[in-house]
């Protein structure tokens, strides 16, 4: 089944691939679909380095809906040690064992029988169908040490546990790797990853996503969304928003839309419905929210901001 | 799945019907171009990972090279880990990607390279194809083979291509030690813009810096000698104070172009032979020397009534083109066999990207040489027109201190801009204070 799904890789193409991701309503251009086929079909695992929300960890949830295979995902943080991403060994029942003199049975305590997986070597003794897509999330998080470790993972796809021996793969997993790029990643970590950098969206792709992702929202309301965030982003934001920011807001607006939030908002010739009616100040500033992370970002928006905010709206609106 | 890290990557796949004839030509070429667009962008100072050509080449083989924007994809992730690199990336792989189009279009029975600066054996791999080229292609009719085998000639516009049966072609190169025969197109082709007006405000530039002659002058130092000679009339009586400055001059100049194969990738030959040509009509004196492992003079080819006439004469001294650099190793050549050259009214201009191969004292000693017999020594570095370029390598750090500026040397403007630096004496000079940084 491995050579299966390998062979699969070896044959799989652009079309294939980005068909895959628009069943998942994952709207990539072609650099990215061609990055992916690229990672699959040379078996590396992929590095993919953007801004906070540009789409990083959906590429890889998409990558195992679309293969119909198991996400196994490793969110790094400061201070991530190998027992809490390889593997560790279950002392309690160690302990347990020796005390209940099982391990004279057994003759050792360090056996399969007392080993925890973690997520790395749960994606190398995989033993599914299909290869797993093996998400290290957010890996600038983690210290330098942990990339060290990384790189015998990815090198040759095994682990060396002492008491047990080695432990190699027979399924080659999909490994995604993604970076907010908080600081530099080693040069031996790159060097063993085909490197995407994922751009913020432009306004028509931002748009597509936002069609995609909150289908309920009007046209006319995901353009003029799209034109906000999209001047907001030029904006001097400690946190800029990124595509997941727009996607709350949106379904933010989608669930206010039954109530709007400015009853003073007269529907001018009581022709507009609700989804027609443009997006005002009040309705920004009581979402705004969703949008900008920090407080110093939101005292930002001051009058003039808004206005520029609502004339951005209503020339994406037309 | 486990990706081939042999020497040899994969042939790249050409598309539907391609088929049609043997690829090993094209696929050495596009190796070879591969190899090379990876070192320019080393050179250029993007993070390309140790195997990034292995990499790229698997890369490309794997997406093939049908489609530019796949392609650019492919690299881009293969040989690209930092965002900041992606500008420099997509300018060099515009160059990358003629090269390819060019081998893929030279295909047997073409031999219509159309590029001025192309030529795609400059490293070993290249050397291959060029070897390929002339031995491994049954389908190329007898005349081209003929024409291939020939080398490709540095130009001549007013001779059929294809039919002249030229045999004199020398233009050679190597990265190192013997020349290999390449292939270059004629001149004409190329809408290379005049450099003359550029090289005349230069020419002019230059002639009104301070020369090493005193004359009588308004805004000089005192010429006490001439005020002591001139109180005999007064008895003794100083009267006025004659002032003296150094004199502006025409120019006596000493050109010494690096025609090594990286210097060739980035200044296109035809600006290069057309400026040459220029310099040596508009100065009083201007000895030029081509060197790269090997130095040759060339001043009467200069002379020569076209530029296509000069390469031909170029061809008849077998003036070897695009090996690698030793500047020191020339300037020895140059200081032993042809000393006379350089005195201190002459200026010396140093074409050269300072990617010394050879050995750093001796580039250090002739540098020296020419600092301390020279009027002034100028290096134009091709490598400058980039915005991001710092003199960082061993030879351009060797060499700095024995320079007085270092400009950009691609285009026409960066003349005009050298000019323009050196009006204004009062202003530090060099490519930092250039128009490309600091848009004047």
């Amino acid at each position: 089944m491995t050579d299966d799904i390998h062979d699969d890789f070896e044959t799989l193409t652009n079309e294939r691939l980005q068909s895959l991701f628009d069943a998942s309503d994952y709207v990539a251009e072609d650099e990215i679909t061609t990055t992916v086929l690229l990672a699959l079909k040379l078996g590396r695992p992929l590095l993919v380095e953007g801004e906070p929300g540009a789409g990083k960890t959906e590429l890889a949830k998409v990558l195992a809906e679309g293969f119909d295979t198991d996400l196994i995902r490793l969110q790094c943080y400061e201070g991530l040690a190998a027992e809490s991403a390889l593997y560790e060994w279950n002392y309690t029942k160690q302990l347990l064992a020796v005390q209940s003199g099982r391990d004279d049975d057994e003759g050792s305590v360090f056996t399969e029988e007392y080993l925890l997986e973690r997520p790395l070597l749960r994606a190398l003794r995989h033993d599914g169908e299909r290869p797993p897509v093996l998400l290290i999330d957010e890996v600038d998080r983690a210290d330098e040490e942990f990339e060290a470790l990384l790189l015998e993972v990815l090198s040759d796809f095994q682990v060396s546990i002492p008491e047990l021996g080695t432990v190699a793969t027979d399924t080659t997993p999909i490994v995604v790797i993604t970076s907010n790029r908080t600081r530099g990643l080693s040069d031996a970590l790159k060097r063993r990853c085909l490197y995407l950098h994922v751009e913020p969206p432009s306004f028509e792709k931002e748009r597509a996503i936002v069609r995609r992702k909150v289908p309920e929202l009007d046209d006319a309301v995901v353009a003029a969304v799209c034109g906000i965030t999209e001047r907001l982003r030029e904006e001097s934001l400690l946190k800029p928003p990124g595509v997941a920011e727009t996607l709350d807001w949106a379904r933010a607006l989608t669930v206010l839309d039954g109530a709007p939030a400015d009853d003073t908002i007269p529907a001018d010739d009581g022709t507009d419905t609700p989804e027609d009616r443009p997006l005002t100040e009040t309705d920004i500033r009581t979402t705004l929210g969703c949008l900008l992370k920090e407080a110093e970002d939101v005292e930002r928006i001051d009058d003039e901001t808004m206005s520029a905010l609502l004339t951005a709206a209503e020339t994406a609106r037309q | 799945m486990s990706p081939d890290t042999g020497p040899d990557p994969e042939p790249v796949r050409l598309g539907d019907g391609d088929g049609t004839g043997p690829l090993t030509d094209v696929t050495t070429r596009v190796r070879s171009a591969l190899v090379r667009f990876v070192g320019a962008l080393r050179t250029a100072g993007v993070e390309v990972p140790a195997d990034g050509s292995l990499v790229a080449a698997e890369s490309l083989a794997a997406v093939g090279i049908d489609d530019e924007d796949r392609a650019r994809t492919a690299l881009r992730a293969a040989l690209v880990s930092r965002p900041e690199d992606v500008e420099t990336f997509d300018r060099l792989f515009d160059r990358f990607w003629r090269r390819v189009t060019e081998a893929v279009d030279d295909r047997p029975g073409g031999v219509d390279t159309s590029s001025f600066d192309g030529g795609f054996a400059s490293d070993a791999a290249g050397d291959d194809a060029v070897a390929d080229r002339e031995t491994d292609d049954p389908h190329e009719s007898g005349d081209d083979r003929r024409q291939s085998s020939v080398s490709r000639r540095l130009g001549n516009v007013d001779a059929p291509e294809t039919d002249d049966g030229d045999t004199a072609t020398r233009a050679r190169f190597s990265p190192n030690g013997p020349s290999e025969r390449v292939e270059t197109d004629p001149l004409g082709g190329t809408a290379t813009a005049d450099p003359t007006p550029a090289v005349r405000a230069l020419t002019d530039a230059i002639a009104s810096l301070p020369g090493r002659r005193r004359g009588p002058a308004a805004d000089g130092l005192p010429d006490v000698r001439r005020a002591m000679r001139r109180t005999h009339a007064t008895g003794g009586v100083v009267m006025e104070v004659p002032q003296r400055a150094r004199r502006p001059d025409a120019v006596r100049g000493l050109v010494l172009v690096d025609v090594s194969q990286s210097v060739l990738d980035t200044v296109d030959r035809e600006f290069l032979v057309r400026v040459l040509r220029t310099l040596t009509d508009e100065w009083r004196t201007a000895r030029t020397f081509l060197f790269d492992t090997d130095v040759t003079e060339v001043t009467a080819a200069l002379r020569a009534e076209s530029p296509d006439a000069t390469l031909r004469e170029f061809d008849r001294l077998e003036a070897a083109w695009g090996g690698g650099t030793r500047i020191g190793h020339a300037l020895t050549r140059i200081r032993d066999r042809a000393s006379n050259a350089v005195d201190r009214e002459t200026v010396v201009l140093l074409v050269s990207d300072g990617l010394e191969t050879g050995d750093l004292s001796r580039l250090e000693a002739g540098m020296t040489w020419l600092d301390r017999r020279a009027r002034q020594v100028f290096w134009l570095n091709p490598l400058a027109a980039s915005t991001a370029y710092e003199p960082t390598c061993r030879g351009m750090v060797t060499a700095l201190p024995h320079v007085d500026g270092l400009f950009a040397f691609a285009e026409p403007a960066d003349l005009f801009d050298i000019a323009r630096q050196l009006r204004h004496r009062q202003r530090p000079v060099g490519y930092e204070h250039d128009w490309r940084r600091t848009d004047r």
